[in-house]
């Protein structure tokens, strides 16, 4: 049992005392790995898309973060992040705990999300999310597929004087991931 | 199982091995998931042999990396340079461009003005410019301490990310005596004697004092004073 699986015996635990329980809709390096595809070393948290409403659950969390002495063990904020639309189609179930229900976000879906990721947040110096994509190893068809929810999806909240440099980036962006992925 | 210091040095390469150790001491980090490891520590770690072991593994994994700089930017300052220097010639192998750069990020572009100025011969910036991440291209922004000592890095920003890199001071306050005794503003050697007994408690003031690189007649006396009072 690793670290984030102790973490979410506990959750599981607790919510079967409670009587209550959490659905999760994983992306990240979590979900990779749950996929199959080993990525390595990682962070040990949870970056959920499905937004938690129940005051109770929250606080558990947080508790939990406090025990283990990581406060972000469990990313609520991935709930902000925009997601390609009809994900929740071909989500993907795992077998989970008897109170948390795991389901992946898809491939092809994640490849999306990373390429969105790595764009916005290379500028910050982190470059796990390329290191992540060399893992997934998309076609070029992938990646294409990618910049397309990149230029319709994300975009979508830009007034057009902004949407104009932005799909002109993403342009120079799909040329600069298409040489790194040649497939 | 105690650690078996000949298995322990043979292994100090394995990266999975120090992502683990990078974990025990407060990082938030964990070896690849193909590797079975024991989430209860029972041996001591030397935070300065520890550092020195980490100048050679910032080279492969962008999250290992991130986590170490994180460590070396919080924790770096509780960081004996003496034994530092003992260690670097007692043979341990280390990057000496890699140095530079974390002593830069503990103590400021003057770091050689500092109490690790005994340290400055030891750090010999790279020649030729290197790439830190040889398995991705060069970062679109690139970190200027790191370019210092001819190391093409990505940009490393000392607040982003820190609570997802590293465990809260609490826990480390709690779980992690060898960080614990440091922060709480032990001597070094006192404070190394205390971390050591917490998983060895019945062993040689000779064997701490090899294992805590202390001189052994400075140990004996510490001991002799105050040591044996306090465990």
């Amino acid at each position: 049992m690793n670290h984030l699986d102790q973490k979410l015996k506990f959750l599981n635990d607790k919510l079967e005392q409670l009587n209550r329980t959490i659905e999760i809709h994983l992306i990240g390096a979590h979900a990779i790995e749950l996929h199959g595809i080993s990525i390595g070393r990682r962070t040990e948290d949870i970056d959920n898309i499905k937004i938690v409403t129940d005051d109770i659950i929250i606080n558990l969390i947080h508790e939990i973060g406090e025990k283990f002495g990581e406060p972000e063990w469990f990313d609520f904020a991935a709930d902000s992040i925009t997601l390609p639309s009809g994900y929740k189609s071909r989500l993907k179930e795992v077998s989970g705990l008897k109170n948390i229900t795991i389901k992946l976000v898809s491939i092809q879906d994640l490849i999306c999300l990373k390429v969105n990721a790595y764009y916005l947040r290379r500028e910050q110096g982190i470059e796990r999310d390329l290191e992540d994509l060399i893992k997934l190893a998309p076609t070029k068809e992938d990646i294409s597929k990618a910049i397309g929810f990149m230029k319709t999806e994300c975009a979508i909240d830009l007034t057009s004087k902004f949407q104009d440099n932005y799909i002109k980036e993403v342009s120079d962006y799909e040329k600069e991931l298409q040489k790194l992925f040649k497939k | 199982m105690k650690k078996n210091y000949k298995n322990y040095l043979k292994n100090k390469i394995d990266p999975n091995i120090f992502a683990l150790e990078v974990w025990y001491l407060g990082g938030n980090i964990m070896p690849s998931k193909e590797i079975v490891f024991n989430l209860n520590r029972n041996y001591y770690i030397d935070l300065e042999e520890f550092f020195l072991n980490a100048t050679n593994h910032v080279f492969n994994d962008t999250r290992l990396t991130r986590c170490i700089e994180h460590w070396i930017n919080r924790y770096g300052k509780y960081l004996s340079p003496s034994k530092i220097k003992k260690i670097i010639n007692s043979g341990q192998t280390y990057n000496k461009a890699v140095l530079g750069v974390f002593l830069e990020f503990i103590s400021g572009p003057n770091w050689f003005k500092s109490k690790f100025i005994i340290l400055k011969d030891y750090v010999i910036p790279s020649q030729k410019k290197i790439k830190l991440f040889d398995h991705l291209p060069i970062p679109s922004k690139i970190d200027s301490t790191w370019e210092k000592y001819g190391i093409v890095a990505p940009l490393f920003l000392k607040e982003l990310e820190v609570d997802k890199n590293l465990k809260t001071i609490d826990y480390v306050l709690q779980s992690i005596p060898e960080l614990k005794f440091r922060i709480m503003g032990f001597p070094i050697a006192i404070s190394d004697y205390k971390a050591f007994k917490k998983f060895e408690e019945n062993c040689s003031l000779y064997k701490i004092a090899k294992q805590t690189h202390t001189p052994y007649s400075r140990l004996h006396k510490l001991h002799k004073d105050h040591l044996q009072y306090m465990s």
